[in-house]
């Protein structure tokens, strides 16, 4: 177990290495000057100097991201062009909303999901099986952000039970904070909602009708026990890839989700900081959303090697 | 004193064409600790035979006839009735070893399990039992493997602990469908050799399935030999083996590649395939295939008929063999 956990870790360090690297690439050295970008064409050529030499981009790229890296390493973003405040400062903020937001959702869902999947699996070409599946069928068509906008109407604007955007902060009480990301959450768990349910319905029929299932009923198990003593666990897998490639999902999702809620998180505030070209920000939040997307799927995969071991085992 | 006794059995699944009926009027006989060995091709429905003793059929088919485990049917018993009688009174081992064991659990706990669902056995006892079930079905070092996942032990290994797991609650019925077929041809020998010994000191019954004839003419003292869902020639082992009298069993004994048959030479075989089971002959399931063939095959469902003590054959044509 502990050698796959350092195997793990490794290959964790290289894909988030790379991927600073691309974006890297991506956003200061590929043709297109920086400082232009965040100017505009029409800049004076004055000014454009003078942010060049702000950002340091007189030198060496090599430099830059050597720089850029070991600033991570001190816990140093740099500043932002557009708020003057340390980019840390301004992703500590918005983690606030965001982290609250995505996990949430990520519950949410994986809590229904896994309810509506084993019902429908166990009621097999039943009606209850067609009803699970239409509503996952309505969730993958509906787009998030048309389905936050009825949500607005619904329980904003008619029923006055939840605001319709906004945040308050969690100063002004949690219930307040609670109440804001309802409807942002409901949102977003609605497209995660619909797949994993698939996944999990097709992959608890797969399973159930494995040998060793059989061999379980053989033993004189009930079908429900045999569901919940021998099917769930090794149905679990599956789900769990998919559930940690959604993740992704979720942290690209809230840039639509926080802008149709207005919720000050780090999806408004990528969205807002390539709006004004705010490079710092941009860069360093980009990263952590590769960040969290490897973290997650390090994470799903030491999940893997505690459900299944064949996987502790070999490595 | 009979123990199992099975009456016109019929199952019928639902496969892609409709309801068809993978076993047709199947009856037999098992004796308090007695044998019985089921053979016949692929296909012919000793599977599904031996499921539905258990009731564990595939969804949406239907079994109809009596199956009386001393004097109650379980084909008229509910699920939960049926779930004391799995796995406690008879118990099944599989095809295959590889996929028959749940690959997340350590094999003592699937041992376990029927001991703490029948016999309410948890804990300390269950480990002693289970120990102890282990070293009877001889696998090696015990006090280790029964924390052994299933993909650390061998195929032959993992068959041990299904013998192992069906052992468990000591039932009157042991049904192993191919117990042998999907092992190395040593380990063949050892497994057989394993169940004949086990079922000898315990006193239990066996139902044997099988596709190869040498298999059951070791292991067990009745032979029913199957075809199309119907048992088409049944009897003691000696006898049958001595006298085949169905056109199905002597081709099927005839496939058999014998030792001292010159390497090489073509193994003769029944001509034609097994037809899906809507295709099966609506009289005689043999007929389309059979070389004696002839119009009241295709009308008439032969009856079983003894044709010496202890052995009946169902066979129109059977009465002729020695004109031939
Ligand atoms: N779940 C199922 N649905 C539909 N038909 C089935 C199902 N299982 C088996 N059958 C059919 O029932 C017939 C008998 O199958 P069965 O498994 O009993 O054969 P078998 O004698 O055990 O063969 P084998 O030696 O290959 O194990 C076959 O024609 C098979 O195709
Ligand atoms: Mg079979």
């Amino acid at each position: 177990m502990s050698v796959f956990l350092a195997r793990r870790f490794l290959s964790f360090l290289i894909t988030v290495s790379g991927a600073s690297v691309i974006i890297f690439l991506l956003l200061e050295v590929l043709p297109g000057d920086p400082a232009l970008t965040m100017l505009g064409v029409d800049a004076p050529d004055s000014a454009i100097e003078a942010i060049r030499l702000e950002l340091g981009l007189d030198r060496p790229a090599f430099i830059r991201y050597v720089d850029w890296i070991a600033g991570l390493f001190r816990g140093e973003m740099g500043l932002s062009y557009v708020y003057k405040v340390p980019v840390t400062e301004l992703i500590g903020q918005r983690l606030h909303v965001t982290l609250p937001l995505a996990i949430g959702a990520m519950v949410l869902a994986t809590l229904v999901s896994l309810s509506l999947g084993i019902f429908a699996a166990t009621n097999h070409n039943r009606i209850g099986d067609y009803g699970v599946m239409g509503f996952s069928q309505l969730g993958l068509a509906i787009p998030d952000f048309w389905f936050g906008i009825l949500l607005i109407i619904l329980f904003a604007v008619v029923l006055h039970w939840l605001p319709s955007g906004g945040f308050p902060g969690w100063d002004e009480g949690i219930w307040r904070g609670v109440r804001s990301l309802m409807l942002p959450v409901f949102t977003q768990a609605l497209g995660l909602t619909a797949i994993m349910t698939r996944v999990t319905r097709s992959s608890v029929l797969e399973v159930a009708r494995e040998d060793f299932v059989r061999t379980a009923r053989a033993k004189g198990l009930s079908r429900r026990a045999a569901l919940w003593r021998h099917v769930l666990r090794n149905a679990l897998v599956p789900v769990l890839t998919i559930g940690g490639l959604l993740v992704a999902t979720v942290v690209t999702g809230t840039l639509i989700i926080e802008n149709v809620f207005a919720l000050p998180g780090l999806g408004k505030l990528i969205f807002d900081a390539i709006s004004n070209r705010d490079l710092m920000v941009v860069k360093n939040v980009v990263l952590l959303f590769a960040a969290i997307v490897v973290v997650v799927n390090f994470v799903v995969d030491i999940l893997y090697a505690l459900v299944d071991p064949r996987i502790r085992i070999q490595s | 004193m009979t123990l199992l006794s099975v009456r016109d059995l019929t199952v019928e699944l639902q496969t892609s064409r409709g309801m068809a009926a993978a076993v047709r009027g199947v009856s037999f006989d098992l004796e308090k600790g007695g044998t019985l060995g089921i053979v016949g091709e692929s296909g012919c429905g000793k599977s599904i035979t031996a499921l539905s003793l258990l009731g564990l059929l595939p969804d949406g088919a239907r079994a109809t006839g009596r199956v009386d485990l001393d004097g109650t049917d379980l084909l008229s018993l509910d699920e939960d009735d049926l779930c004391h009688v799995r796995g406690n009174r008879i118990a099944m081992i599989f095809q295959e070893p590889m996929t028959s064991l749940n690959p997340v659990h350590r094999i003592g706990r699937q041992i376990a399990e029927p001991l703490r669902l029948h016999r309410g056995l948890g804990g300390a006892g269950a480990r002693e039992e289970v120990l102890r079930l282990l070293h009877r079905v001889g696998l090696p070092d015990p006090a280790r493997r029964i924390n052994a996942y299933p993909h650390q032990l061998s195929g032959g290994q993992r068959q041990r602990v299904m013998i192992a797991m069906a052992l468990s609650c000591a039932p009157d019925i042991l049904l192993a469908d191919e117990p042998t077929t999907a092992l190395d041809v040593t380990i063949q020998g050892q497994i057989l050799d394993l169940i004949n010994e086990l079922v000898e000191d315990t006193g239990m019954g066996l139902i044997l399935i099988s596709h190869d004839l040498g298999v059951i003419s070791e292991s067990v003292d009745n032979v029913a030999v199957m075809y199309g869902g119907a048992i088409v020639e049944q009897g003691t082992t000696d006898r049958l083996f001595a006298d085949l009298v169905h056109p199905y069993s002597q081709g099927l004994f005839a496939a058999v590649p014998r030792p001292g048959a010159v390497r090489g030479a073509r193994l003769q075989t029944i001509a034609g395939t097994v037809p899906e089971l809507a295709d099966l002959p609506p009289a005689c399931t043999f007929a389309d295939r059979c070389a004696k063939a002839s119009p009241v095959c295709w009308r008439e469902t032969p009856a079983m008929t003894a044709f010496g003590p202890g052995h009946a054959a169902a066979c129109h044509h059977h009465e002729r063999r020695g004109d031939a």
